[in-house]
């Protein structure tokens, strides 16, 4: 409800509302945007983007879905249209060494695991991503991407097999530690 | 039940959102098969990789988007907005308002104000004492309807506007106490306006529900 006289008075034209949507969701858009670019410096340029993009867009928040449904739905499709504009860049960026300012590297491992998400067929990745690690359920994520719960859960153990065969070593390993 | 059935109940067995009956068919194939017993290791290890960390974003961000948003988007200017609760109590603030600009106007102009001009303003500060008066009359009155809603809306949902009530209220007081302070400055006035703006709007949306 608080949220919801936030949005009111964005629509209505002010803007330092904004600060408070900011608040609310930047720590997990920018997460999700780092889990799409996986680079610190486009996670940050983009999630300034999706939230020129709330501000631009949010007249046509009807109200019927939950915010945060709204607000995944045009982040998730942003990142995905950047990541198909930065195709070749990325392509490269799959054998990039990390970046200065990079996580901390048991990253040695983040890394790899970034690289084997990034190689997932797309709509197996926007599953995995938002659910093992935005921590979505399958009802939002139906929702999101417009497919059924059903279809989230299937591409889940899909993304999921894809992955485990691709790091069966490293997962080996960390079932020993 | 064939590979895929079992994956898919491993995968939800991660999950846990498994009845009984499934968590004992997928018990009995894992015990039938140590690929499958694997294969569940494995996935439960790659669940907890999948949850790694994030860096952190570099401070300033919001200013950036702030500036940005500043840009794109200049705050629209105070309107008074017709129907419902909002009209008359944003009319009589409006009243309010243009009422103190002139009364402070006439009050600083450099020619000696002659007797016509003092009545004038002497009744402009009647109006305007009048229409503080219903203002604050017609706030109280929404007030008194609001707290009655909150009462019966879920605590947290209550809680919140009840924060923002308080928050509204007290940039009301600050800007009350800078007019009086300091009553030649117009932008005291014009934040005031704004901040009851705020309020009416923000109980009509409580009353609305």
């Amino acid at each position: 409800m608080e949220e919801l006289f936030w949005i009111r008075e964005i629509k209505r034209g002010e803007t330092r509302y904004l600060e408070n949507l900011y608040r609310k969701y930047h720590g997990r858009i920018y997460a999700l945007c780092y889990r799409f670019t996986r680079n610190t410096g486009d996670a940050e340029e983009q999630m300034q983007e999706i939230f020129m993009r709330i501000m631009a867009k949010i007249d046509s928040f009807g109200e019927k879905s939950s915010f945060s449904t709204w607000v995944y739905r045009l982040a998730t499709n942003h990142l995905i249209n950047f990541v198909k504009s930065r195709k070749g860049r990325d392509d490269l960026a799959l054998d990039e060494t990390p970046e200065e300012g990079a996580p901390p590297p048991d990253t040695e491992t983040a890394m790899v695991l970034q690289k084997a998400i990034a190689s997932l067929p797309e709509g197996f990745r926007k599953v995995f991503i938002l659910h093992d690690q935005e921590g979505l359920r399958h009802e939002e994520i139906g929702e999101i991407l417009g497919i059924s719960p059903g279809t989230s859960r299937s591409q889940l153990s899909r993304a999921r097999v894809a992955l485990r065969n691709q790091l069966k070593p490293l997962l080996a390993t960390e079932r020993c530690i | 039940m064939n590979d895929e059935a079992v994956i898919e109940l491993i995968s939800r067995s991660l999950d846990e959102t498994l009845s009984p009956e499934e968590q004992a068919r997928l018990d009995r194939a894992l015990d039938a098969s140590p690929e499958l017993r694997e294969l569940a290791e494995d996935l439960a290890a790659l669940k907890g990789l999948a949850a790694n960390t994030v860096p952190p974003a570099s401070a300033g961000a919001f200013d950036r988007l702030r500036e940005r948003t500043e840009q794109t988007y200049p705050r629209r200017r105070f309107r008074v907005l017709p129907g419902g609760w909002a009209a008359p109590a944003l009319a009589m603030a409006a009243v309010l308002v243009a009422g103190m600009l002139l009364f402070f106007r006439g009050d600083q102009s450099n020619t000696e104000p002659d007797q016509a001009m003092m009545a004038e303003l002497s009744e402009a500060r009647k109006q305007l004492d009048l229409a503080q008066a219903n203002f604050h009359a017609a706030i109280a009155r929404m007030e008194n309807l609001a707290m009655e809603r909150l009462a019966q809306l879920p605590p947290e949902v209550a809680i919140a506007y009840t924060r923002n009530l308080e928050v509204i209220n007290d940039a009301i007081r600050d800007c009350e106490r800078m007019s009086h302070e300091n009553p030649g400055n117009v932008i005291s006035y014009v934040a005031l306006t704004q901040s009851y703006d705020a309020k009416v709007r923000l109980l009509e949306m409580i009353l609305e529900g």
